[in-house]
């Protein structure tokens, strides 16, 4: 384990600063300490409990409990294994180029490590898991600290003889570098959905961007290690809470302008004038292509979801106003029936009800959660 | 939309009519500040007359029913029909505040 240690910390611009490259360079004969000593795990709190805690207090911010407890520890999880997958990499790395471990460290460990942590926070949006700012942010944000922890863990041995003003350049203000960048880097992406002007891998290509640079920017910085760290204490929660206050501007104002056109929908549903609004035209424009018994089970799906839609926004409503919700005993029912509609109606019929099912990320995001129970 | 407050002993009945939309669902949450404020802490609202309901209105609702749970009293909810009742059932509004189908029987709960 030790020489393993070793080796990881010659991928830190901090250590090889603040030891040299002659001490980095014969760190093989380093003698390490086998055993943690109760020093490092109170060094080791003091790097990431306020990172824990940061992030729990995001989750609290958050007035729709728009993430699971499940999901964060995931996202920690995730960020566990990049940093994992991550060192295996940058190990790989440094034998290949072992004369360039200064500028490997400032300029190719951020797009190695900033890639590894995107694959969860794209996989959560590309899943429609997330799908406002507030929740990409935690998720982002989670990413980065369990990626934080593995690496800090790789530190304890390294650093156990170091005071407490090192461990909180090194251990926190990294730590918090890297939740904050991953976080942005989430945020960014869904911006970039919500305004659907980027589609397709595009979409996250300028918040994996903003990560690389504003990760490369803080391991340039580490000269100036007060400097870095205040930058990030200061500067990650300012953004992140900014991030906050726009989503949730957002999300009531979504909530409120897309529930009353569902309501105004099943309004028209339930009208004798239902022929003459829109939907009611385009379905009756189907008589030719389809029997009339299909046409009322696409009528049923129509009402089914927009049925589920107005469900998932009353369990935000009642959030909102900080109430917990009940758990949904006819949920299961209505998708099940959703399914045999689906089926009963086939690949064609689907095709040509598409343009009345609303199918955007936010209308995906409320099917999923319905779907796992709110979660 | 119009609301009228009727006393009936330590309760308050809210006779709403109209539609309560987003410009007009505005003056129920103040007319309910205002019960609050005289001392009723259960508050009936009968919606017979409401034809529709938007956001904004369930919103209000979910207002004043956290703040009279918050004080020990409660909201209820009677006589809604048609979308109004569906929007309330779909929405599951009702786990905070049961619909009544008399305003008699709202009065009389609890």
């Amino acid at each position: 384990m030790a020489p393993i240690l070793i080796r990881n910390a010659f991928q830190d611009p901090f250590i090889c600063k603040r030891f040299g490259k002659r001490y980095v360079q014969n760190a093989r004969e380093i003698v390490i300490h086998p055993s943690i000593q109760s020093g490092d795990v109170a060094r080791f709190a003091l790097a990431l409990l306020p990172v824990l805690l940061f992030l729990a207090a995001l989750r609290a911010l958050d007035s729709y409990k728009l993430v699971s407890l499940r999901t964060v520890l995931a996202s920690l999880a995730s960020g566990a294994a990049a940093a994992a997958l991550c060192f295996v990499i940058n190990t790989f790395l440094f034998q290949i180029f072992p004369g360039a471990q200064d500028q490997y460290a400032r300029f190719g460990a951020p797009v190695v490590e900033e890639c590894a942590k995107a694959i969860f926070w794209i996989f959560l949006i590309s899943t429609a898991r997330v799908a406002f700012m507030a929740d990409s942010a935690i998720c982002g944000f989670a990413v980065g600290a369990g990626f934080a922890l593995v690496e800090n863990i790789s530190y304890l041995h390294l650093l156990h003889d170091q005071g407490v003003g090192t461990w909180i350049l090194r251990g926190l203000g990294t730590a918090i570098m890297h939740g904050g960048v991953a976080a942005l880097g989430a945020t960014i992406s869904i911006y970039l959905l919500e305004s659907r002007q980027w589609r397709g891998i595009r979409l996250f290509a300028p918040g994996l961007l903003a990560a690389m640079v504003l990760h490369s920017l803080f391991n340039q910085s580490l000269k100036f290690p007060l400097l870095s760290l205040l930058a990030a204490v200061v500067g990650v929660p300012v953004i992140l809470l900014l991030v906050f206050y726009l989503s949730e501007r957002s999300l009531r104002r979504w909530l409120g302008g897309k529930m009353d056109r569902d309501i105004e929908i099943l309004n028209m549903i339930g009208s004798t004038r239902f022929q003459q609004t829109r939907v009611g035209a385009y379905l009756m424009s189907l008589q030719e292509a389809f029997p009339p018994e299909l046409r009322g089970d696409m009528l049923s799906l129509l009402q089914l979801t927009i049925e589920l839609s107005v469900r998932a926004k009353g369990a935000l409503l009642i959030r909102e106003a900080g109430l917990e919700v009940a758990p949904d005993p006819e949920v299961e029912g209505i998708f099940a029936e959703l399914k045999y509609l689906q089926k009963s109606i086939g690949p064609t019929g689907m095709m040509a009800i598409r343009p009345l099912l609303s199918q955007t990320p936010r209308d995906l995001w409320e099917m999923h959660r319905l779907a796992n129970g709110l979660e | 939309m119009t609301i009228e407050c009727v006393p009936v002993g330590n309760k308050v009945v809210l006779r709403v009519s109209g539609r309560m939309d987003a410009e007009s669902a505005s003056q129920f949450e103040p007319e309910c500040e205002s019960c609050i404020a005289k001392g009723f802490t259960t508050l009936v609202v009968d919606l017979g007359d409401v034809t529709y309901i938007s956001s904004m209105g369930l919103r209000s609702f979910v207002t004043v029913a956290k703040k009279l749970k918050e004080s020990g009293g409660s909201l209820r909810v009677c006589r809604a029909t048609g979308l109004v009742r569906q929007v309330f059932e779909i929405t599951r509004l009702t786990q905070i505040f049961p619909l009544h189908e008399t305003v008699e029987s709202a009065l009389a709960e609890g």
